[in-house]
Formats: C-alpha cells, sequence, structure tokens
C-alpha cells in the first residue's frame, strides 16, 4: 500500500520539506478557503516554493484525499491530527544522521536558549 | 492592499522563544514574521479580515495552552519545528548560513522540549515595518483585501516583545 514517503521518494529534502511545510498549512487552512480565500502557498518573496515543491504538495494532497475519501474541509479534528501526525513522523527523519561536531554544537546552543525580556532587548 | 496604504499605526505577531533565539543566534537578529493589525479575535466583524487561525492572539493562545501540557495534541508546536526546519532549508539556498548551521537547526528544532516553543507577542510600528515588507502581485494573492503581511529580515529595533496571560 502506497505510503507518505513513497510520494516524496525521488524529491530532493529542501523540496520534501517545502511541500510538507505547505501541506500543513492546506490541512489547518482547510476551514477557512471559502470564506477567505487564502493561498496558501503565499510567502516572502525569498521562501517562495520551488516548482517542485509546489508539485510535490498537489501530489500529497491529492494522496492525503484520496486515502480519506474526502476533501480537507470534510475532516473531522482527529482525523486532521491524524494526518499532522503522520507529516511529522515522515518530515522528521528526512535528514541524515548529524556529525558529533553538529550534535555538539547544537547542544551547547540549546543550552543557552533564553526568554527574551519584556522590551526591545537590546 | 499595501502596508504603507492602511491606516493603523500598529501590528502584531506571535512568535515562539525557540524562533526568536534561532533569529538571534543564526540569522543576524533578523526576524521573519507573518503580522497583522489585528490583535484581537472579533471574528464577527466585516472589518476582521484575516482567519482565526492567523489571529495572532489565537496563535498566542494555542501555543500557550501546548506549552502549559493543557492541550495534549502539540500540532501547533510541531507545525512551529516544521516551520524551523523549512526556514533553515531557505536560509541554507541563499547561501545566508552553512551547511553546518543549517544541521544544528535542524538538530535543536528535534531536540528542544515544548517548553521552548513558549509564545511572545511582537509589537511593531507599522512605519518601521514597511521597509521590510515585500508586497506579493496581486495576481498571486487570493484575496486581495485581507490583512496579513509578511515581513522578512525585521530588526530587533522595529519592534517590541511582549507576553500576555
Amino acid at each position: 500500500m502506497k505510503k507518505l514517503e513513497d510520494v516524496i521518494s525521488g524529491y530532493e529534502i529542501s523540496d520534501a520539506r517545502a511541500a510538507f511545510y505547505y501541506l500543513s498549512r492546506y490541512l489547518k487552512q482547510a476551514d477557512y478557503f471559502e470564506e477567505y480565500e487564502k493561498d496558501f502557498f503565499e510567502d516572502d518573496f525569498q521562501s517562495y516554493p520551488s516548482v517542485e515543491a509546489k508539485t510535490l504538495t498537489f501530489s500529497l494532497i491529492a494522496f492525503i484525499e484520496g486515502k480519506a475519501g474526502k476533501k480537507a474541509t470534510e475532516f473531522s479534528d482527529e482525523e486532521y491530527m491524524s494526518w499532522m501526525n503522520a507529516i511529522s513522523f515522515v518530515e522528521n527523519k528526512l535528514d541524515p544522521e548529524p556529525s558529533k561536531e553538529v550534535r555538539e554544537s547544537a547542544e551547547s546552543a540549546i543550552e543557552e536558549l533564553f526568554l527574551p525580556k519584556i522590551g526591545k532587548n537590546e | 492592499m499595501s502596508l504603507k496604504d492602511i491606516t493603523h499605526p500598529i501590528l502584531y505577531s506571535a512568535m515562539t522563544t525557540l524562533a526568536y533565539n534561532i533569529n538571534k543566534k543564526y540569522y543576524g537578529d533578523k526576524h521573519y514574521m507573518w503580522c497583522t493589525p489585528y490583535f484581537g479575535s472579533d471574528f464577527e466583524s466585516p472589518h476582521f479580515t484575516v482567519p482565526p487561525s492567523s489571529s495572532p492572539v489565537e496563535i498566542y493562545n494555542t501555543l500557550k495552552k501546548e506549552v502549559d501540557a493543557a492541550d495534549h495534541h502539540n500540532t501547533k508546536i510541531e507545525l512551529n519545528r516544521r516551520g524551523i526546519r523549512k526556514g533553515a532549508s531557505i536560509m541554507l539556498k541563499l547561501g545566508k548560513i552553512t551547511q553546518e548551521a543549517h544541521d544544528e537547526i535542524v538538530y535543536i528544532s528535534k531536540k528542544t522540549k515544548d517548553q521552548h516553543f513558549r509564545p511572545l507577542l511582537c509589537v511593531i510600528a507599522r512605519l518601521e515595518a514597511v521597509p521590510f515588507y515585500q508586497k506579493v502581485d496581486v495576481k498571486d494573492r487570493a484575496n486581495p483585501l485581507s490583512h496579513e503581511y509578511i515581513l522578512s529580515d525585521l530588526p530587533q529595533s522595529a519592534f517590541d516583545i511582549i507576553r500576555i496571560g
């Protein structure tokens, strides 16, 4: 049986990642499309998705709605959360294992995370 | 309507503590944010032109609930984790960060605790935001009347941070 992983097979990580992001937006905003006519691909000029990422997003939407047998606008809260969890699961595994240096540096950055003060934080 | 043409003096945006820290450490303290002149959630008003999912106070409260574990479905936090990774991917493509920095951000986005997604409310003077707003061509916008704006590379000097609730 075809899975989300199969739909993204052959795509670059950056396009798969972008497609999952816009797919999530599509699912999140499904209730509001008619009323607000939002474009779920809307982004700033630097972040606009590639043609490949857009094509893959539409493939993922077709896959999910095909599996569910209904449009995302008809998803219940449980169905929405179930698909969001499935997306997280696959997206989380896109990257190769990071090097020891990267892991150590990132762990140190996590230690330094801080809650900004109120105001300008200059 | 373009950001320079609206009359509201203040814009609002909700951000997570982790996104704020990553912008500060890896992106030269330049911030990417969606903002709107509407703070509240008066969805019945005909003047309120953004959906509930785009209301800063709604986003803030949803994140706060998830962080405080009042909500067991952390879909907003997971969405934010993916957004941070997507942002790093864009910055790498643009040549603004190295592969190592990208990999670090990806690792951080996966390993940080939900508490690091505590929301912050950004209050921005519209006039200070205008230079950091790239208007999307109207033909690309399904609803040209929607008052939502994306700011890129906004310096910390252009906004205040507050916390509510």
